[in-house]
């Protein structure tokens, strides 16, 4: 089951040590800021357009998903969908019908909010497998949407020569901006989500990931909670859209058809499914993947596939599960008066 | 005399349609989106001159973007360059031009627009090349042609991608493309099946997206006008492959089908054909339609079949060395076809412009650019020169299968982007679309 | 910890409106079948065989997908791969004997092995797991999809029909293909293959039992590690079959992998989860839908398909037959 593998352990771990885990969260926070804004001048142009612009915004539609398997428990197969029709409606009123950017941005992610909503009402009833096919047949029903209704999508060919829209005086055109952009609404996406699932909206879907039978018996609905939840997700999901529509300058089936959708799960599986920042960490590893190891060998679609299985069954959180595995025997290691373990994560070699 | 026609390097092609054009992707108003710095300094920064190639080594279309590779590789080691190992993604290196080195470094999409726009951004920007050679496939091109106006100072050389509307509207004046259009492909065979083969009443079943359009449209514009009829067109979803209950869709009344399928399919097509009651109605084919697999999978069946296309095996000088170099250097591949030898002439045309301006494109690619535009080549499959767009005009071949052999019937010479009609007139008709041209 | 669907909340207002709905559902289809009999009754009997020989294919390929499911509770998301991987071994064994039948045969043995490798190297380290083990699933067929492109290069490919299913047949100046036939009698055949198996012998009677609970099964001294690896292997074999018979008329080529997988997906839901007798239904269903779509309206053919699903889902969440629990 999908709690099975995520409830509660990443909270265990910061619980673990109350009175350190604050330092630490600092110093982490203070590298982040630090490489976030040294980033730009210390890499080529490829590495910061290609790999690290790139892997913001698709980090944020990994995000959505990790919220969704986190803190609901639902594997969501569809975000690709809600993404594509985000950047599909963006891209047909601002570079066909000619609306004011912002405002064909707007409407694009209210359109794909509402497809959420819907998604969300006819998928909640669904669990655990049953979710993930359902969600990956609505994923699939809007991939051929795109390829079939050419009035709107224009088919197979998609729509070109979307322009990025100036913030004011600022063309985000730029990637220098368009990178400050897309890391601010990176940002706010993290800490949106986050205060989420704190908010009693977010417990309750917590609380119904665990036990949804003590949801109703409080008197609460696990279908609203859910839908609730699948529809905020969806809006995070939909603004990675917009912003992949601006960066790309085009969007067409092939951004949301099966294998994106894979991709968007590696994503997330990679960064670990345990922090919502594992998404852009794992956006950041998938996109180096694919850019440097194709020039590798030709069979790298093969080693992303067995690196994929191989973290699935090493490391349940990812590679930053990886990490924190290796730290943690290393600390037992060196602390050799170490209290006895508590929380043991089931990690590689310790089953 | 007696051709082979030259498509059976497709017996390939999984999807109808492969390489090729597309018509009305979006309204492509060029550019958007995030552009990177190009990486490339060019000759004058590092002393290397770097070419990128771009095919489709994934997905559906391998299998061309195998047979493109070698063509465009052909043409290197004809001006002398090695390869750096014998796979379809190896680079090549150790040719020189006027002093500067020049290599080759090759990357691959899967087809999709996305990723061909993806693969040619790490070849400006990671890699930094100076020129592009590729697409395959015409929606890659459009793609790829809007990346082109965000890097005036990267050339863009076509590989085989025939979307018309890559040059014909809008196009990017640093985008240069030596083969013709999905649509010129089909120049001669709309009159001919009307005149001679007096077929007057015919549905067309293609895939349904950008480049059968433009095939069909090359076909009816000159049909319709000869005064034939398409009471129905059937548009068959991408990747389809059981076709039988399509085919209980089309009327019965009909002299004959326009089928714009790729080779396994359109052999498919026509086996369920023959198991309905529509059996042996006769087949008029597009550029990819009739290969090898087919007629030799259709046997007696064959016999007949009209279809059009710019590679024929012709009797020149060119088209035998052509021919001999690509079985004695690839010994893998297929006789001479479309992908192989549109990738070789832009390739050649590419090498040949950079002697003449000797390597130089250290002045924002002026000269180069200038050189491509007023280049003229004599190709293994007829003369090649620009119009003012930068689009090839160039011949266009008929043929017909006959004793299991498809026959090069007729030769139309020049065809040009507008089909010989006014520039402004042929421009201003809709785009070719699910609808257009139409005459029920 | 549910696993499937949630307990229904409203049981009777969903029931009447379900009723409502499939009585007019049955209208409407009664309507359409008597329109297009008076309308047009050669096309119709064909669409109606076209459909029919289609939901023959879909059901050897989602028979084993739903199978897996039942028992093991894993969505296979690489039932589409061996499909594939199926039908590319028949050819190379089509090519190298010359016999379509052992073709058939040991291209299902291989994928059978395949599935059991795959089940007891990598799905048992994830088991008790469903999620892990669907996406470990998601790798494999990465892996499996990169591999027949190394193999068997990215050319589409027909496995060679042996000649006796190669012509049609007449009946009443009605054509129709031997083969399309032949394919709806394999899958008669496997279809009561399967009855006899899980109703008429002991593994079936436990696979059954399983299916409807897995914790007593476990508890009944039965070797649930094996009847599961059993199970995997079965519904593979299955999908190794289907690989060779599909790819016999109708050509093999890359994507067809997803294809596949999603045709699986439709019939199940539509039918009903881990029941083979939904799967039945399924198929029929998806394959009648599909057929008639692409007659009346080609282009949108693939959306008719979806939305007819969606709308099942709407009053059945857990499809016609659904229920598994």
């Amino acid at each position: 089951m999908a709690s099975d593998m995520t409830a509660g352990r990443g909270d265990q771990a910061t619980l673990r040590r109350p009175w350190r885990a604050p330092r630490a969260r600092t110093v982490a926070a203070v590298i982040v800021v630090v490489i976030a804004a040294a980033i730009p001048y210390v890499t080529s142009s490829f590495v910061f357009v290609q790999i690290v612009i790139q892997s913001l915004w698709m980090a944020m539609v990994a995000a959505s998903l990790v919220f969704l398997v986190r803190f609901a428990g639902m594997v969501s197969l569809a975000q690709t969908g809600l993404y594509g029709t985000a950047g599909y409606v963006t891209a047909n009123l601002s570079a066909i019908r000619g609306l004011n950017p912002w405002a064909a941005a707007g409407i694009g992610v209210l359109v794909a909010v509402a497809l959420a909503f819907v998604v969300g009402m006819i998928s909640s009833r669904a669990r655990g497998v049953y979710f993930i096919m359902l969600t990956l047949a609505v994923g699939v029903f809007l991939y051929y949407f795109a390829l079939q209704y050419r009035p709107f999508t224009f088919g197979f060919s998609g729509i070109n020569g979307v322009r990025v829209p100036d913030l004011g005086p600022v063309p985000l055109s730029d990637p220098l901006n368009f990178y400050w952009f897309t890391l601010a609404l990176s940002v706010a996406a993290l800490v949106g989500l986050y205060t989420f699932s704190r908010s009693p909206l977010g417990l309750a879907l917590q609380a119904d990931r665990d036990c949804p039978e003590r949801v109703e018996a409080l008197g609460m609905s696990t279908t609203a909670v859910r839908v609730i939840g699948f529809t905020a997700a969806g809006a995070v999901a939909s603004v990675g859209g917009v912003l992949s529509v601006w960066f790309n300058g085009q969007i067409s089936p092939g951004s949301l058809d099966i294998t994106r959708t894979v991709n968007i799960l590696v994503v997330a599986v990679l960064g670990g499914v345990i922090r919502l920042e594992g998404a852009w960490l794992g956006a950041l590893l998938f996109t180096a993947l694919t850019a440097y190891v194709s020039n590798i060998t030709n069979y790298y679609n093969s080693v992303i596939g067995l690196v994929y299985i191989a973290v699935v069954l090493v490391s349940p959180n990812g590679v930053p599960g990886l990490f924190t595995a290796t730290a943690r025997s290393l600390q037992r290691a060196l602390l050799s008066s170490a209290p006895p373990r508590t929380t043991a994560r089931p990690v590689n070699g310790e089953k | 005399m007696l051709h082979r026609m030259v498509l059976p390097a497709l017996t390939a092609i999984a999807l109808a349609v492969s390489g090729c054009g597309a018509s009305t992707g979006g309204k492509d108003s060029g550019g958007g989106g995030i552009a990177g710095a190009a990486n490339g300094s060019g000759a004058a920064g590092d002393g290397v001159l770097k070419i990128g190639l771009l095919s489709t080594l994934d997905g559906p279309f391998a299998a061309l973007g195998q047979a493109a590779n070698d063509g465009a590789k052909l043409a290197l080691l004809d001006a002398g360059a090695q390869r750096s190992g014998t796979g379809y993604r190896d680079g090549m290196t150790g040719l020189t031009i006027g002093g500067q080195k020049v290599e080759l470094v090759v990357e691959s999409s899967d087809a999709t627009p996305d990723v061909a726009l993806a693969a040619a951004r790490r070849l400006v920007e990671k890699d930094g090349v100076d020129i592009l050679v590729g697409p395959l496939g015409g929606d890659e091109g459009l793609a790829v042609k809007g990346y082109a106006k965000q890097h005036p100072e990267v050339t863009f050389v076509n590989g085989t991608s025939a979307a018309q509307n890559t040059t014909l509207r809008d196009p990017a004046a640093n985008f240069f493309r030596f083969t013709t259009d999905g649509t010129q492909w089909m120049a001669g065979l709309g009159a001919y099946t009307v005149n001679t083969l007096h077929y007057k009443r015919v549905v067309t079943v293609a895939e349904d997206y950008s480049f059968p359009y433009d095939q069909v449209g090359g076909f009816m514009t000159p049909f319709c006008g000869a005064g034939g009829h398409v009471p129905k067109k059937v548009w068959v979803p991408l990747g389809t492959k059981d076709f039988s209950s399509f085919i209980s869709s089309i009327p019965k009344d009909i002299d004959a089908l326009y089928v714009a399928l790729g080779g396994t399919d359109a052999l498919n097509f026509v086996k369920q054909l023959d198991e309905s009651s529509l059996k042996g109605t006769p087949i008029v084919g597009g550029s990819i339609t009739v290969d090898g697999a087919v007629i030799n999978g259709l046997g007696k069946r064959a016999d007949g079949i009209v279809s059009a296309g710019p590679v024929a095996a012709l009797d020149t000088v060119q088209y035998r060395d052509y021919a001999a170099k690509l079985k004695a250097t690839f010994p893998q591949a297929g006789p001479p076809g479309l992908f192989d030898i549109g990738y070789y002439i832009e390739m050649t045309a590419l090498l040949k412009a950079l002697t003449e301006v000797k390597g130089k494109v250290d002045d924002g690619h002026k000269a180069l650019n200038a050189a491509l535009a007023k280049l003229t080549l004599d190709t293994p499959i007829g003369p090649v020169r620009l119009d003012q767009n930068r689009q090839a005009i160039a011949n266009n071949y008929l043929f017909q299968v006959r004793d299991g052999q498809s026959a090069l019937i007729q030769t139309i010479p020049d065809v040009n982007q507008t089909l010989g009609l006014d520039r402004a007139a042929f421009v201003a008709q809709p785009a070719n679309d699910r609808d257009h041209p139409s005459c029920p | 910890m549910a696993v499937g669907a949630a307990p229904p909340t409203s049981r009777f207002p969903a029931v009447s409106r379900g009723r409502v709905l499939w009585t007019a559902g049955g209208i409407a289809v009664l309507a359409l079948t008597v329109r297009e009999l008076v309308a047009a009754p050669a096309v119709f009997v064909t669409t109606v065989l076209d459909g029919l020989t289609t939901a023959g294919l879909y059901f050897l390929v989602a028979s084993g997908f739903t199978l897996i499911f039942g028992l093991l509770r894993v969505t296979n998301l690489a039932h589409g791969s061996f499909y594939l991987a199926g039908g590319y071994v028949g050819y190379s064994l089509r090519e190298a004997t010359g016999n379509w039948f052992l073709a058939l045969a040991g291209a299902a043995v291989a994928v059978a092995l395949l599935g059991l490798l795959f089940q007891l190297t990598v799905l048992r380290l994830v088991g008790g797991d469903p999620l892990r083990e669907s996406l470990v699933t998601i790798g494999l067929s990465v892996v499996v999809a990169d591999m027949t492109l190394a193999v068997w290069g990215g050319s589409s490919l027909d496995i060679t029909i042996p000649p006796f299913l190669g012509s049609t047949i007449e009946v009443h100046g009605l054509i129709y293909s031997r083969f399309r036939l032949a394919l709806l009698g394999l899958a008669l055949l496997v279809g009561f293959g399967l009855w006899v198996l899980l109703h008429r012998t002991r593994l079936g009677m436990t696979i059954r039992a399983g299916v409807d609970d897995p914790l007593i099964l476990a508890t009944s001294g039965v070797n649930v590690p094996l009847v599961l690896s059993f199970v995997f292997g079965l519904g593979s074999l299955m999908a190794g079959l289907a690989g060779v018979a599909g790819g016999s008329y109708l050509s093999l080529s890359q994507g067809e992998d997803a294809r596949y997988l999603l045709v699986s997906l439709l019939v199940v839901i539509v039918g009903g989860l881990g029941s083979v007798p939904g799967a039945v239904v399924g198929s029929v269903v998806v394959g009648l839908v599909q057929a008639f779509a692409q007659v009346h309206l080609p282009t949108y053919s693939v959306l008719v398909t979806f939305g007819v699903m969606i709308v099942i889902l709407a009053v059945r969440p857990r499809g016609v037959l659904g229920g598994a629990e």
